[in-house]
């Protein structure tokens, strides 16, 4: 039996690419470091020896690595700052390049970390020598935020695969939208690594974003959420308490619902410690963005630099007026500009609250590059795909933001 | 913030407080039947809640919000609580209990867990006002809704009743026909500052996530000892998303305090038959059916069918079942009859928007189900425990007054779950509202199992 160093030396050759260990843990909070320290040491008590770096890898860190790549669907591809992106119609497939070569007896596992910019789902397929190609049943579907999340997917793991695995490939569905792969290996099945990328998604923070006011995304750990995990471990408990409370006589009952609800409590607190972090992680995302930075550089989870805009906007327009509103799209925009400009009345495609009658010689165009003004009439103009049209009769722009934000004011 | 700023917020909170305190010193009659802290919570909740009856009541009577109209009814209620004080004595202002969390009873052991639980929820506070601070409103309920609607009353100082007004109740298209109650408590916070400011009316969720932990715990005391009702106050503060509620100026989360409040006033009657309990939980009800549209089936659903079956089965003669009924439904209805009238009479709509009116069963809805359940980090382990207290407790708690807690969670429950399997209703943020009562339920049959009782 060849060692796991030759299988890796082999598989590398095969492939022509170089070895990339592990990412390091991005965690910088000290008491994620605490607890990593704790966990790691825990986890060196079960797992084996450290094994070899993954065998076949991308990481996408140079141009050449897009090379050898095929697919079908794929309406865009590019490497760009350390990363695959590919932008593909609602069904497309990537294909590893050719020439993998890998053992299948030796159960080699495919590493993912990538993130989607729509939701979508992948699954991974394989294929060795004079072999059909087979469909893995796993159904990745990472929570669509803004973080890269790994994924570990055994290659050729039933029994009767046997040989070389030649052709790997990725196949997506979903919602079309960009799809950013950060890493790609393949090579056998390291604990240790595996336990520290499980980890690391673990202590992934939670976004905030318009959509966390109806459900708080549990973090992952080990490809169910930690909230399941949690209640599987509470479901087994009481199921087995239940068996001995109901057999119990009543001062032993007593006691079983005591310490049931000691344990309860204590799983209770661990999910709460680790909501704890991600309370820290929002407080800490909103200080750096929002309050640290001198005024000019403010930004707020999900909108950027609209609350500055919207300083801009009380500047610029009397209480007393009313405006037109363009942006693009119109939600996160539109409701809010409506309460923070108030009195000041708006109207767009989707809030009216103008006085009938009275003018409205302001015109807001915010992240919007269908609208621009035109120097030569002095008017707005609105390119969309039916074509163009002056939306405005002649005037200035009062207050520039942006490129594609500013405030237009008719002529009086 | 100057002084001046700080004492007008003070005061445009205490004000309210005082006049809630006001008045459950005077249906209590000289008897110290509720804790301090207690009363505190609920001075505050139904405080708010009248100082909104009564500017809607200016805004139906179309005068305008001014100093003079502000501060009328801070007179009365000043007169009134003079006059209960000269009544009864200091002393008899609330009860307390003769033992606390960390006093000399309390194990090491329940010390330390106990103080653990205490950094965690600092911690939550500090999260809170962090945002409650720092953000203005975030999501769009918030903006668009709640703070919107206080602003335009802010601004125009009255209630515009004409249609045709871009700020006709409230100005937001979409929900004119949403109750007002918060909307208008905001505005009352913003006059008494003088001018809008998003920190000031926001604040109101954060003291309200106080107010719920204290009605909780002081309830809960009733029944359990100090250390196991804290622990279950922990529980009831730490749900990730009420948490996540209080600081970004939600309101499913109060709609719960009131809902909550109203159940164990019903359920405290229900074991004690005091008038003050019963009149204690309508007053509830009355202030909650102002603060979201679904309290009314809530209440119509979870409320009165208990109400109707307990007084049934405790065999009460018909006069008193009537009086009973009818005096608990007129507290709670006659405050919101006259929004009930303007409703009808403009025409505004009840319930559901009318796209999701119409009732159609939505199989994958089950699914999403179980995920919101077990998978998602919004409740903790709730449900798990909930599905297993029923389980444990049920032989027990039909032969006791909990079946009427249960009845009512079960029917609120119910309503729930069939808003969302068939009109595809908002659910997450919707179980906030009975959150409360699944604690309330399991802390109380956790103490009738362990028999942790009341020292």
């Amino acid at each position: 039996m060849r060692s796991k160093n030759s299988l890796i030396d082999h598989l590398t050759l095969a492939a022509g690419y170089t070895c990339v260990g592990a990412s390091p843990c991005s965690i910088n909070s000290v008491v994620s470091r605490i607890l990593l320290v704790v966990f790691l040491l825990f986890s060196t008590l079960w797992t084996l020896p450290p094994e070899a770096a993954p065998a076949i890898s991308w990481n996408f860190e140079s141009p050449e690595q897009y090379r050898g790549w095929e697919g079908e669907g794929i309406e865009a591809g590019m490497i760009q700052g350390g990363v695959f992106r590919i932008l593909g119609k609602e069904e497309f497939q990537l294909v590893l390049p050719p020439g993998l070569n890998i053992p299948a007896e030796r159960n080699p596992y495919l590493r993912i970390r990538l993130r989607f910019q729509s939701p979508r789902y992948m699954r991974v397929f394989w294929q060795s020598r004079g072999g059909k190609p087979i469909l893995s049943l796993r159904v990745i579907q990472p929570p669509f935020d803004r973080h890269f999340h790994t994924y570990w997917i055994p290659l050729a793991k039933s029994p009767e695969q046997k040989g070389k695995v030649e052709r790997v490939g990725l196949f997506f569905g979903g919602r079309p939208g960009w799809i950013e792969i950060d890493s790609l290996d393949i090579g056998p099945f390291s604990l240790k690594e595996y336990v520290l990328s499980q980890w690391q998604e673990f202590c992934l923070p939670r976004p905030l974003n318009l959509a966390t006011i109806n459900f708080l995304q549990s973090p992952w750990l080990f490809n169910k959420s930690f909230a399941s995990w949690l209640n599987i471990i509470a479901a087994l408990i009481l199921i087995g308490a239940a068996i001995f409370y109901f057999k119990a006589g009543d001062k032993q009952k007593i006691k079983i619902v005591s310490r049931i609800g000691f344990t309860m409590l204590v799983l209770w607190v661990v999910y709460d410690i680790r909501e704890t972090y991600s309370q820290y992680k929002m407080v800490e995302e909103i200080y750096l963005s929002y309050v640290e930075p001198p005024p000019e550089k403010k930004t707020f989870p999900a909108l950027g630099d609209f609350y500055r805009f919207i300083d801009l906007c009380r500047e610029k327009i009397p209480p007393d007026s009313q405006y037109h509103f363009y942006p693009y799209p119109d939600w996160p925009y539109d409701c809010r500009i409506h309460y923070f400009l108030y009195p000041r009345r708006i109207h767009s495609d989707t809030w009216i609250n103008i006085i009938e009658g009275e003018e409205i010689p302001y015109h807001v165009v915010y992240k919007n590059p269908r609208v621009h003004y035109d120097l030569s009439r002095r008017r707005l103009r609105y390119t969309g795909p039916e074509g163009g049209s002056f939306i405005s009769p002649p005037g200035d722009v009062i207050a520039l933001f942006d490129r594609n934000s500013f405030i237009f004011l008719e002529d009086r | 913030m100057t002084p001046i700023t700080i004492a007008r917020l003070s005061l445009a909170y205490l004000i309210p407080t005082l006049i809630g305190i006001v008045i459950l010193s005077g249906l209590e009659r000289g008897k110290r039947r509720l804790a301090g802290f207690e009363k505190l919570a609920l001075g505050f909740a139904i405080g708010s809640g009248i100082v909104s009856f009564y500017l809607f009541y200016l805004g139906i009577l179309r005068i305008r919000f001014n100093f003079w109209t502000l501060t009328a009814i801070v007179w009365l209620f000043i007169i009134w609580g003079i006059f209960i004080y000269a009544r009864i004595r200091p002393k008899k202002l609330a009860h307390s209990y003769r033992s606390n969390i960390f006093s000399s009873k309390t194990k090491w052991k329940e010390k330390l867990l106990i103080t653990f639980l205490v950094i965690l929820l600092i911690w939550k506070i500090f999260f809170i006002a962090f945002n409650v601070v720092v953000s203005a409103p975030y999501f769009d309920d918030s903006v668009s809704c709640w703070n919107y609607k206080a602003k335009v009353y802010f601004h125009t100082r009255r209630i515009i009743w004409d249609r045709k007004d871009p700020d006709f109740l409230g100005g937001h298209p979409g929900r004119t026909h949403y109750p007002n109650g918060i909307p208008l408590f905001k505005s009352w916070v913003a006059l008494w500052m003088g001018r809008w400011e998003d920190l000031p009316v926001n604040v109101n969720t954060l003291i309200f996530w106080l107010c719920l932990g204290l009605l909780f715990y002081f309830n809960l005391r009733y029944y359990l000892s100090a250390s196991v009702a804290f622990a279950f106050t922990y529980m009831l503060l730490s749900i990730p998303l009420i948490t996540f509620h209080a600081g970004f100026a939600y309101f499913d989360m109060v709609a719960g305090f009131y809902f909550i409040g109203g159940i164990i006033y019903l359920y405290r009657w229900i074991e004690r038959r005091e008038d003050f309990y019963l009149v204690l939980s309508a007053l509830l009800f009355a202030i909650g059916l102002s603060i979201k549209e679904e309290m009314l089936a809530f209440f119509v659903l979870g409320v009165i069918p208990v109400l109707v079956i307990y007084q049934a089965a405790a065999k009460f003669r018909l006069p008193s079942l009537v009086r009973n009924t009818a005096l608990y439904l007129s507290i709670v209805f006659v405050p919101s009859f006259p929004w009930f009238y303007a409703k009808a009479n403009y025409r505004l709509q009840l319930g559901p928007v009318p796209a999701t009116q119409q009732l159609e069963f939505n199989p994958k809805a089950l699914k999403l189900l179980v995920a919101y359940f077990f998978d998602f980090g919004n409740y903790n382990i709730l449900w798990t425990l909930l599905i297993a207290g029923f389980v444990f407790s049920f032989h027990y708690v039909i032969k006791s007054n909990l079946k009427y807690l249960l009845l009512s969670l079960v029917f609120a429950l119910a309503f729930l779950l069939g808003a969302f399997l068939f009109v595809r209703w908002t659910f997450n943020r919707a179980t906030l509202i009975v959150m409360p009562l699944m604690i309330y339920y399991l802390a109380l049959i956790y103490g009738k199992l362990s028999t942790s009782r009341c020292t």
